[in-house]
């Protein structure tokens, strides 16, 4: 399979021009630096439920950051016809430059949940297992999804800058989602918002994610609320595919 | 190496037209590669002809028209065409963190083959730069490089675009005996160029390219003859007047009329000599002296390519 070929040569490229290793000593030094305030402040919490604060801000945007050059890069610099003079078809370029940068994402945030892990063994707090695995594998999920969203939007323009733009712009709707609903029908319709759009106000890519993390981890954690209906899991996979295939579609019918 | 009749042509353009917004790339374009043969493309530059590659190769849509490689479709089994053909793309751009060997190897895996990366590297003489990130590689090197990866494979059709870009004499001189080399090995090719020199010395055909269309297509020998036939003659009158210029103009065969002083230079693409001497005495100048010249294939691109549209 092509896109194979294209993810190894990705991923490999951003342990080669530092940006993984750069990226991963940052978020560490935030989950860290979490940790250990977290365990040496004494009252119990969760560690998942402390992360969770600085996770939801941070990893959307550090995928974004680490992702939205990929393909758009690649043809505003020409270097896409060096790709695609070989045999790749351009839905294997996307693919594979979308597990590329996820499979990067998930080694950093990986890595930087381990570091917390460990800082709280070491510093005394309590970790408790079930909630910190089911917490980390939905935030490990949240970085590949956000990663394989900038892809997407990275295969519909020449411009990195415009990629960098509407990736910025994803997270900053994602995260003020329900506000934003909110915002929008009181402006215009007045009152409080109905039942429905509540629900609607539920289904960005970060709420599917907290109810990811709140099913996974089989508890409430928090800020992340304690929903974890499995419409949490259908659509944090929904969007990065939505995005994905847009991005495809776009890429495939234009002139290089 | 004879055309073998009984295959599909390895390229076959058929009445493409190329617009972006109101600039027309190509226009209503037929052209034919025969397999085993080595066809020089051959234009100005802003000619068309990477645009002509670019659609080969499926990075740009013809607005009308089709084409063909190796008999497949190039919008509908593109990946099967750059399966089997080797391609040095216009303006070639290197990955800049990976070593020269790493993009031969990348192109070795893209394309599911088991060639040596370093016999490779040998071949196109950048074996010494094979650890080396090739961001850092000259332009002869980076396009020695391409060269390499146009070859893994060992592809039934090579395309090439502008490939002697970037190399010195001696850096040319062995791309086109990398050329031939291929073409002994079966291989058939298609390269672009706006020098002559370099496509004279290696093609068996070749098409000119102006403005979007094609202006001259022939072997070399055909080209040559019409070359041999046509001259450069400098006619000496007493007096260059309105009247012999024009008669001069008006004769079939002439492609181009200068005066200066008391001289006319007329270039003919057929033996006219005569016929033009006749028409500025009957014109009513008279002829002091003159003197022809054999026309160079140089001069007859140049005509093709800048003079007037007839």
């Amino acid at each position: 399979m092509s896109w194979r070929v294209i993810a190894r040569k990705d991923s490999r490229d951003a342990v080669r021009d530092g940006s993984f290793q750069w990226n991963t000593l940052f978020i560490a030094l935030l989950t860290g630096a979490t940790s250990y305030l977290h365990s040496t402040s004494g009252g119990g919490g969760v560690l998942s439920v402390d992360l969770s604060i600085v996770v939801t801000a941070v990893v959307p945007f550090v995928a974004v950051l680490m992702a939205h050059e990929s393909i758009a890069y690649e043809r505003a610099t020409g270097r896409i016809r060096t790709t695609l003079a070989l045999p790749h078809t351009r839905r294997d370029v996307v693919l594979g430059a979308a597990v590329g940068r996820a499979t990067v994402l998930v080694a950093t945030i990986g890595v930087a949940l381990a570091v917390a892990a460990v800082t709280a063994l070491v510093f005394g707090g309590t970790i408790e297992p079930r909630t910190f695995l089911g917490f980390g594998v939905a935030t490990l999920l949240l970085a590949a999804v956000f990663a394989v969203i900038a892809v997407g939007l990275s295969a519909g323009t020449r411009s990195t800058t415009l990629a960098l733009v509407a990736g910025i712009v994803v997270v900053t709707v994602s995260l003020g989602w329900p506000a934003l609903l909110a915002f929008g029908w009181t402006t215009v319709v007045g009152g409080s918002m109905p039942p429905w759009l509540h629900t609607v106000g539920g289904w960005d890519p970060i709420r599917a994610y907290a109810k990811t993390a709140v099913l996974l981890a089989g508890t409430g954690l928090g800020s992340l609320g304690a929903d974890g209906s499995v419409v949490g899991p259908l659509l944090l996979v929904g969007w990065p595919v939505l995005f994905v295939a847009a991005g495809i579609g776009r890429f495939t019918g234009v002139d290089l | 190496m004879s055309a073998d009749d009984r295959s599909p042509p390895a390229v076959d353009v058929s009445g493409v037209t190329k617009e972006y917004g109101d600039v027309t790339a190509l226009r209503n374009l037929d052209l034919t590669v025969e397999t085993g043969e080595i066809y020089g493309f051959l234009g100005p530059n802003g000619a068309g002809k990477s645009t002509t590659i670019d659609i080969l190769l499926d990075f740009v849509r013809p607005t009308t028209g089709s084409a063909t490689v190796l008999g497949r479709d190039v919008r509908r089994d593109s990946l099967a065409i750059r399966q089997r053909t080797g391609v040095l793309p216009e303006g070639f751009h290197v990955y800049d963190r990976l070593t020269g060997r790493q993009h031969i190897q990348f192109a070795i895996q893209s394309k599911g083959v088991t060639d040596d990366p370093d016999a490779i590297l040998e071949r196109v003489n950048i074996a010494d730069a094979a650890d080396r990130k090739a961001g850092g590689f000259s332009k002869g090197m980076k396009q020695r490089l391409a060269l390499g990866m146009a070859l893994v494979g060992d592809p039934e059709l090579l395309i090439l675009d502008e490939p002697s870009t970037g190399l010195d004499p001696n850096g040319a001189r062995e791309m086109r005996s990398v050329i031939r080399e291929e073409n002994e090995r079966g291989a058939t090719v298609f390269f672009s160029s706006h020098i002559l020199e370099q496509v004279e010395a290696v093609c068996d055909r070749v098409g000119i390219l102006r403005e979007g269309e094609l202006v001259a297509e022939d072997s070399i020998e055909g080209l040559r003859e019409a070359a041999g036939t046509g001259a450069t003659l400098r006619v000496t009158v007493d007096a260059v007047t309105d009247d012999a210029v024009a008669a001069v103009e008006a004769l079939p065969g002439v492609t181009d009329v200068r005066t200066s002083g008391t001289t006319i230079t007329v270039s003919t693409t057929d033996s006219a000599k005569t016929e033009v001497l006749d028409a500025i005495e009957t014109a009513g100048a008279s002829v002091e002296d003159f003197s022809t010249e054999e026309t160079s294939l140089e001069e007859l691109f140049a005509t093709y390519t800048q003079g007037d549209r007839r």
